[in-house]
């Protein structure tokens, strides 16, 4: 065998609170397509961060060897010189800009030292996409291009320069078929010139049929690399999961008894394009005692729906019935929504779920700030006693309850969350993603207090993005694809591959 | 002593003992006129008026807003009362209650309820409503107007030394009470031991702060009533921001406000409230600079936000919101006034005092940025 193009040893990578990477591996031949899979969570995306320079060189353990030499990039351009292209998931260009000034920028060709020559700009561009076989015009702003074109301009962008490696990080989430084979062909032929691609992908039918080799990440280990003919599906997914799936998922499966939440012709009207809909008619029902999972892709409209429920919507492009108990209810706000019983964990943590600069006492009572206080005094000996429950209840790892939860780690943050939601007593529990970006153990807490709550009569219902938690912890799983649902399955008749078949808008 | 644990101290204690330090520069170089019983009382008068208004900007700038408009309420509020009182004619409580609603309430609600509505920032707001009070203002009366014998006694008025003694022993009193009452209560719910020296440390504090009240007011004139209002109003605040839902959701708004609404708080309320409170309070400080002085000016108040906004943000109060308090924004008060009266008596003119002041803003935030982001 050659000596590899590019070989990453031994890398570490800690963020607080969590080993993101841990002693990983990584070898990458010329003129290759490599798949590197791996569960959310894994360090696929970190990995190729720190390899791409991201994360410069010192933020983390391991060495980075190019072409059998040491190579410690501090900045993106850095390992761009060296032939290190990434296109990340979410696109980096300006709507604004046409698509050969995104795919010129900071590099524009300039005369007399910094006037833009445009004539040249415009005809290289015209040489980079005529060498990939696409057809498109140059002065075409990015703003008026389809996914799958932006996803081209992002590859134009970077293999214009010398380019050995080339990392897609989920590059077809959001592309159509008839892009995704302009992709494959695109792949193909930046082989045959001698580019070596990392390809991180969750859709195991591109990476049989697109890979020549596949590295398996797990939990922020190396697990290990494999020729595709060795493997198939079946063997992938144990690989990528590895042997802990039974540990991790402790479902208990409790009876389903009344209907607590009902929902029907649920529409949120989309702001940026009238006449369209985010959430599209949607009908429901949850029982007490079962777990509700909606799944789907990105985009599907799963968010959405359940921040109209909640009330985080204005009222005016949100229509619908939303019954409780069978009593109809006026949910103009979120705290009508929290008088109505119905409690919503965010997906963004940071964002929407915790205030950071308050203590993990402030957070968890300041939903539920009502029940321990006379008139407007916060009873706070009570708000300590209670937030000691839940601390408890909860196992949040903590010192004291006075901590601000900027210094948590990400599972303890999600654990203030989930308690400040449950100390409104909620009869419904919406949870969007609720173990993003948290490790292992966490997850699994966090699983157990899901049993716990629905023995206890609370309606759980879960959005969730893995596949293996849908299928792990769901009673009954709906599918949501472009704002509607598109299928209902139960525990038993559940698969992965009829959820992927709804999720992308198939019927059976 | 390690660099740590010197910028932790500053952290909490940096602007309190930057008090300290510029106190006992002047009281080493005036020949002991500016620690004088009589100059000390003065200087608690002057820094009533601005103080007022800071304790409600504080909470203003804790939900991340920002109030212009203050400045101008002083003017309106003590012409308004000047009008009602001596041109009108109205009982004094009822010319104040007036006062307070239509120089108050009314533009606080503006400000408030008109940025949180169409969701633009209060600045804009507050700058349109602090042009059109100046304006109405000087439009009332475009020369300055005397007030009557009530407003007077508010700004002039210095309560017995006898009674001093005794609200000052009460107040000691009961604040010893409270702190003794609220660890042992707050020891058993935790199931932990009392800390005699979180007991002893506060007491004895206090013990020293208000005996030095007592001596500057008992060996001057008594306490002026305007300073026991201004107590109430710091100590009703600072409950208010401690103790109550409403506080407690100022911190939230101010910190993250989109999760403060996911978790059910009524922002437009508190928000709103926020605003109201601070125009109150500087339509108050008009009543007060217009009693003390004897008579309203229209352009009385001019250029006060910016001295509130200094004396809130080197109290340690973030622009950003969800960080500060009012125990801060009285030490940032302090620092403003006795420079001013210290620099006074060294003779400055005010523009060194104008430069010295901006000097000290400066400082304040440099040592908030420098030793806020430390962890241990």
């Amino acid at each position: 065998m050659n000596s590899p193009v590019l070989e990453m040893r031994h890398i570490t990578k800690k963020f607080p609170g969590v080993r993101a990477l841990d002693d990983v591996t990584l070898e990458v031949q010329k003129g290759e397509i490599l798949g590197l899979v791996g569960e959310n969570g894994a360090g696929k995306s970190t990995l190729m961060k720190v390899l791409s320079g991201v994360y410069p060189h010192g933020t983390y353990d391991g060495e980075i060897f190019h072409k059998g030499e040491t190579v410690r990039f501090h900045h993106i351009n850095e390992a761009k010189q060296s032939g290190i292209g990434i296109i990340h998931q979410e696109l980096n260009l300006i709507p604004e800009l046409n698509i050969a000034e995104n795919i010129f920028l900071n590099e524009e060709p300039t005369v007399w030292g910094s006037v833009i020559n445009y004539s040249e700009m415009y005809l290289e561009t015209h040489k980079i996409l005529d060498n990939m076989g696409i057809d498109m015009n140059p002065r075409r702003k990015i703003a008026h291009l389809t996914m799958g074109k932006q996803q081209l301009v992002e590859i134009a962008k970077a293999i214009k320069d010398n380019i050995e490696i080339l990392i897609l990080d989920e590059p077809t989430s959001s592309l159509t078929e008839v892009e995704v084979d302009l992709l494959y062909e695109l792949l193909r032929a930046l082989k045959h010139k001698g580019v070596s691609c990392i390809f991180i992908s969750h859709k195991f039918k591109e990476i049989f049929h697109i890979c020549d080799r596949v590295s398996i990440l797990k939990d922020g280990k190396y697990v290990g690399t494999y020729p595709i003919p060795d493997l198939n599906h079946d063997k992938m997914v144990s690989l990528m999961v590895g042997r802990n799936i039974k540990e991790l998922f402790v479902k208990e499966t409790a009876d389903p008894g009344e209907c607590v939440l009902e929902v029907n012709d649920l529409c949120v009207k989309n702001p940026t394009r009238p006449g369209s809909f985010l959430v599209d008619h949607v009908s429901f029902k949850a029982r007490k005692g079962e777990i509700l999972a909606f799944a789907g892709l990105m985009g599907s409209g799963r968010t959405e729906t359940m921040m109209a429920i909640f009330g985080a919507y204005s009222k005016k492009s949100v229509s619908g019935d939303i019954r409780i108990h069978n009593n109809s209810t006026n949910i103009r706000n979120p705290a009508d929504a929290l008088k109505n019983g119905i409690a919503l964990v965010t997906e963004d943590r940071k964002q929407l779920g915790l205030h950071l600069l308050m203590s993990i006492k402030e957070n968890i009572t300041l939903a539920s700030l009502e029940k321990i206080s006379f008139a407007n005094v916060i009873n706070k000996p009570k708000e300590s006693q209670i937030v000691g429950e839940y601390i408890d209840s909860l196992k949040i790892k903590t010192p004291s309850d006075q901590i601000a939860v900027n210094t948590l780690s990400g599972g303890n943050q999600q654990k203030v969350v989930l308690g400040k939601s449950l100390a409104t007593e909620p009869l419904v529990l919406i949870l969007d993603e609720p173990t993003r970006g948290i490790d292992v153990g966490a997850k699994v807490e966090i699983f157990k207090i899901m049993n716990e709550l629905v023995k206890n009569g609370v309606v759980v219902i879960m959005i969730s993005s893995e596949m293996l938690e849908v299928l792990g912890m769901a009673d009954r799983i709906l599918v949501m694809h472009e704002g509607k649902i598109t299928g209902e399955l139960n525990r038993k008749e559940a698969t992965e591959e009829k959820i992927m078949t709804y999720a992308t808008g198939g019927t059976r | 002593m390690t660099k740590t644990q010197l910028l932790l101290i500053s952290r909490k204690y940096g602007t309190f003992i930057a008090l300290l330090l510029i106190i006992a520069i002047f009281a080493s170089t005036t020949d002991g006129i500016f620690l004088s019983a009589r100059n000390l009382s003065n200087l608690s008068r002057q820094t009533v008026v601005i103080g007022n208004i800071a304790i409600g900007m504080t909470m203003v700038i804790l939900m991340g807003g920002i109030d212009l408009s203050v400045g101008s309420l002083v003017g309106l509020g003590g012409i308004m009362v000047a009008v009602f009182t001596t041109r009108l004619h109205w009982h004094p409580a009822v010319a104040i209650a007036a006062t307070l609603l239509l120089a108050g309430v009314l533009p606080g609600f503006i400000n408030g309820y008109i940025s949180e509505k169409y969701r633009f920032h209060p600045f804009v707001t507050t700058l349109g409503v602090m042009t059109i009070a100046r304006g109405a203002t000087l439009l009332i009366s475009p020369v300055s107007m005397s007030v009557g014998e009530t407003i007077k006694f508010i700004g002039q008025y210095n309560i017995p030394k006898p009674v001093t003694l005794i609200i000052l022993s009460i107040s000691f009193f009961l604040y010893a009470a409270i702190t003794i009452y609220a660890a042992v209560h707050r020891s058993r719910y935790e199931k932990t031991t009392v800390q005699l020296s979180k007991l002893i440390i506060p007491v004895a504090a206090a013990a020293v702060f208000f005996s030095l009240l007592g001596w500057v007011f008992l060996s001057y004139r008594g306490m002026p009533f305007m300073v026991l209002i201004f107590a109430l109003i710091v100590t009703a605040s600072h409950f208010l921001l401690t103790q109550t839902r409403t506080g407690r959701y100022m911190y939230a708004i101010g910190g993250n406000n989109q999760a403060a609404r996911l978790s059910g708080i009524n922002v437009m309320s508190t928000w709103t409230f926020a605003f109201i409170l601070t125009g109150v309070l500087a339509a108050f400080s008009g009543i007060m600079l217009a009693g003390r002085l004897g008579g309203a000016t229209p352009t009385a108040g001019n250029a006060y936000e910016l001295s509130v906004i200094a004396a809130v943000v080197i109290g340690g109060t973030s622009l950003m919101g969800g960080v500060g308090n009012i125990m801060g924004t009285l030490i940032g008060i302090f620092i403003l006034g006795v420079l001013t009266n210290g620099m006074s008596l060294w003779g400055l003119s005010s523009y060194v005092q104008m430069c010295v002041q901006g000097i000290v803003i400066v400082l304040a935030v440099i040592l908030d940025s420098v030793t806020k982001n430390i962890r241990v």
